[in-house]
């Protein structure tokens, strides 16, 4: 429901990058974060504490990850975890039990109250998070993967496993690889031209004057009304567009796009199961 | 010579603050020139504008009149983007970024006053406004509150709590103004929680009436649902104002995502009345019936955006219609009394749905479901269309709105039973983004205009033959909505943020729009201008 206008309309062309690395992150803690900006923050080391005490004393009625069981309330959404800070909320029934839903009352230390709370705040947070990492999606057909690189998805064309591909799958772990795949990113994500490392490669574009002059550069910015690049001689110019100024973009990711009303996901998982074969 | 000055100021200034006046209600219903009292401007959502003083002949003449800029020492840990469309009730401008409201005055841009909420937190990730009757102003805060203040002063009236900052709700929405009904809607999409629609007393705030979007254990509806459990924490937000037909006394509310937001195994069903466009009595809070834009959702495409009232011949037969451009890439017409589907139509390629069932409602492919290793879905989790307001032109017959052709993978990350908050993410990628103009009558994309980059804009349409938009590149743009050409463009600080304004002051049509963190206004610059506005104006007396 959170929508994050993914714009910047300084460098249009890096939009497709930034947005290929982009973590819909909750910010943390304080104004702006989800939910009231007291809440706690959450010492690991105390809530891997808390989580050996509700694993002896808690786990039994309201299941291992806290999510509720036949006997025991889901403590994920409950109220009064959402109303705890540092365990007073908490540490209250705990001591007094709820008789009337057969919960008992269980002598805890005031630092395992807290330790406690500091689980099931762990806990809400890793659901509310945005961030959980894919499980596997490693789980295609090499051997399909590898004809469909070399036959369908034409990738041959431009990539080599023993070119540029060579030992890509120990440089990118499998969701980058696949994400870089899908949604190649564009000049401006990745690390600068001048660095030595291999960034993305810029976007070409040929502008072609009213008196037939050509010029051709690197792309720097192009909307409706103005056009941008870099000459060969690294001479930034640009040009108000017009009926007479034509303009013509070579984007080298234009296949990987192309191919995004194409693929199944079962070809996708073939490509990324055969990428992850180039160690 | 100085005391004459300042007798003389003095002497005009009760006239200044009688400027200040209360809003007639009655305005509501039909606004006049001067007056933008509503979040859309009329209770019909439209945003097309009777002015024509500003027109496809003179644009070229159009220039800033103003512009105000947020203070920099308000930005600091709010998202100080103006997504709120500004209201303009006697020539003040009243309209809210999260925990702030100011008054400027129209004419000029200077403020009258501004008001400061100290918060306590919840996501501040933007304010679609404000909602005046009388003297009374109504916005809500990311920490759950709606504040009244007095229009006359800026001082707070009264505030209550509409939500629960614990359970990670917080408040963004305009509240909209039916009588004597201030109706708010909640947002919140964290940790499974229902949403709900509120009418509150304009008086004191108390409640009068609340309508839960996902049914109610035991009511129709509830067999769309596998657990009272699911219900009770199935979302659905009322994050964008509702529009109104005051002849049927029917208000229309576009509904949010079900929850768990991406993981649906522990809330098989359609899942209502999430993503649904209902018509609610606003006196009682009762629904009269539903129409489901997305059964089932599991990309977070709430179907909040305007249900757009209209009325046109379909078939020979004049019709109350009500049209909707959904975050699912369908755009839909309903019947306005019935909520019976008139027409479906995808408005953008994508790739989710596996057709049309017989009630008019797309019908979801489960292959397209995230999956643990992804799903590759068009449109991303940002939608097809926004919260954006789109514009209909009975003009041109054709409906706009600002849409993206987007690919994202979707995750599926828990795999229990019962997935708890998001249960999974989309990760991508690939965008393109256009202004689309439909034809409502058939549901046919007449024009199409991409832009370059990425990104959506609110829209505006006008009687002077003149479309409204941002592009993705940080430009104030107008067409001709009959075609799409563009007529004139000027450089912003940021893209269009909001939903573009049009009134007319003192006999000049101004034009207003957020960018970022600046209000802008235009007006015809010079003589041209001028004199073209006064003979609009003169025309329309002699009319």
């Amino acid at each position: 429901m959170r929508w994050s206008q993914v714009i910047s309309w300084a460098a249009v062309f890096a939009l497709t990058a930034t947005a290929a690395v982009t973590t819909r992150a909750n910010a943390g803690q304080g104004i702006g974060a989800p939910g009231p900006a007291d809440k706690p923050t959450v010492d690991p080391v105390k809530a891997a504490a808390g989580k050996n005490t509700f694993v002896q004393n808690c786990a039994f009625c309201h299941g291992l990850d806290a999510s509720g069981g036949e006997r025991g309330g889901d403590l994920i959404r409950s109220l009064i975890v959402a109303r705890d800070r540092k365990g007073e909320e908490i540490g209250k029934i705990v001591a007094a039990g709820i008789p009337a839903k057969g919960m008992p009352p269980f002598t805890l230390t005031p630092a395992q109250i807290e330790e406690l709370s500091q689980f099931l705040h762990q806990r809400v947070a890793e659901k509310a998070s945005r961030n959980a990492k894919p499980i596997n999606i490693v789980v295609g057909d090499a051997a399909a993967g590898e004809a469909y690189f070399n036959g369908e998805g034409g990738c041959r064309a431009c990539h080599s496993p023993t070119g540029d591909l060579a030992h890509v799958a120990t440089r990118f772990a499998p969701q980058d690889l696949q994400l870089r795949m899908l949604f190649p990113p564009r000049p401006g994500a990745g690390p600068p031209i001048d660095s030595g490392q291999r960034g993305p490669a810029p976007t070409q574009i040929t502008v072609t004057l009213p008196g037939g002059e050509q010029v051709r550069g690197v792309l720097v910015r192009i909307d409706d009304f103005a056009v941008a690049l870099k000459d060969a001689n690294g001479s930034y110019r640009s040009w108000t567009r017009s009926p007479d100024v034509k303009v013509d973009v070579q984007d080298p990711r234009a296949a990987h796009y192309a191919l995004l009303d194409k693929y199944t996901d079962r070809d996708i998982q073939n490509l990324v199961a055969y990428l992850e074969t180039l160690k | 010579m100085k005391s004459v000055s300042i007798a003389v100021m003095l002497a005009l200034l009760p006239l200044r603050l009688a400027a200040q006046e209360p809003l007639d209600p009655a305005l509501l219903l039909k606004p006049p020139a001067d007056a933008w009292p509503t979040y859309n401007g009329d209770y019909s959502g439209r945003r097309f504008s009777p002015l024509t003083a500003v027109n496809a002949k003179n644009i070229d003449a159009l220039g800033l009149a103003w512009a105000f800029r947020l203070p920099s020492d308000n930005r600091s840990g709010a998202s100080t983007s103006i997504k709120a469309t500004p209201l303009l009730v006697h020539g003040i401008l009243y309209f809210a970024v999260p925990d702030h409201v100011w008054a400027v005055d129209a004419r000029s841009g200077r403020e009258v006053w501004h008001y400061r909420w100290e918060s306590k937190g919840g996501i501040h990730i933007g304010n679609r406004g404000v909602g005046i009757t009388g003297n009374w102003l109504f916005f809500e805060t990311p920490d759950c509150h709606l504040v009244s203040l007095d229009i006359r002063t800026g001082k707070e009236r009264w505030r209550q709590e509409i939500c629960d900052l614990n359970q990670y709700y917080y408040g963004s929405v305009a509240p909209v103004i039916i009588r004597n009904h201030v109706i708010v809607g909640v947002s919140g999409d964290d940790l499974d929680i229902a949403g709900y629609l509120e009418s509150r007393d304009p008086e004191t705030g108390a409640l009068q009436w609340r309508w839960s979007v996902p049914a109610r254990p035991g009511e129709p509806g509830a067999e769309s649902w596998p657990s009272e459990d699911a219900m009770l924490h199935g979302g659905g937000m009322t994050w964008v104002p509702s529009t109104y037909d005051p002849d049927l006394n029917l208000m229309y509310l576009g509904t949010g995502n079900p929850q768990p937001v991406l993981a649906g195994k522990g809330r098989a069903g359609d899942n209502l009345y999430t993503e649904s466009i209902v018509a609610l009595n606003p006196d009682t809070g009762k629904l009269v019936w539903y129409f489901q834009s997305s059964p089932h959702d599991t990309h977070d495409w709430d179907a909040v955006q305007t249900p757009v009232l209209f009325d046109s011949e379909i078939d020979g037969r004049p019709r109350k219609l009500l049209a909707q451009a959904s975050r699912n890439g369908y755009f839909f017409v309903l019947d306005r009394a019935t909520g019976k589907n008139v027409l479906t139509k995808p408005f953008i390629k994508t790739n989710w749905a596996r057709g049309i069932d017989s009630k008019g409602q797309p019908m979801p492919d489960p292959a397209k479901e995230p999956s643990p290793a992804g799903t590759l879905v068009s449109p991303s989790s940002d939608g097809a269309s926004n919260w954006y307001p789109p514009s209909l032109n009975p003009q041109t017959g054709l409906f706009y709105v600002s849409t993206n052709r987007s690919f994202s993978m979707f995750y599926l990350t828990d795999l229990a039973d019962k997935p708890q908050g998001w249960g999974g993410n989309d990760r991508g990628g690939y965008g393109e983004s256009y202004l689309q103009a439909i034809d409502y009558r058939t549901g046919a994309v007449k024009w199409s205009h991409r832009w370059y980059g990425r990104g959506l804009s609110g829209l505006l349409s006008t009687a002077g033959g003149l479309l409204f938009s941002g592009d993705t590149a940080g430009h104030f743009v107008a067409l001709n909505p009959s075609t799409g050409d563009i007529l004139w463009h000027t450089g912003l600080t940021a893209n269009i943020s909001n939903g573009p304004i049009t009134y007319e002051l003192d006999g000049r049509q101004y034009v207003v729009v957020g960018a970022g963190d600046t209000l802008y206004a235009f007006w015809m610059i010079g003589d041209r201008g001028e004199s073209g506005a006064r003979k609009a104006a003169d025309d329309r007396r002699s009319r």
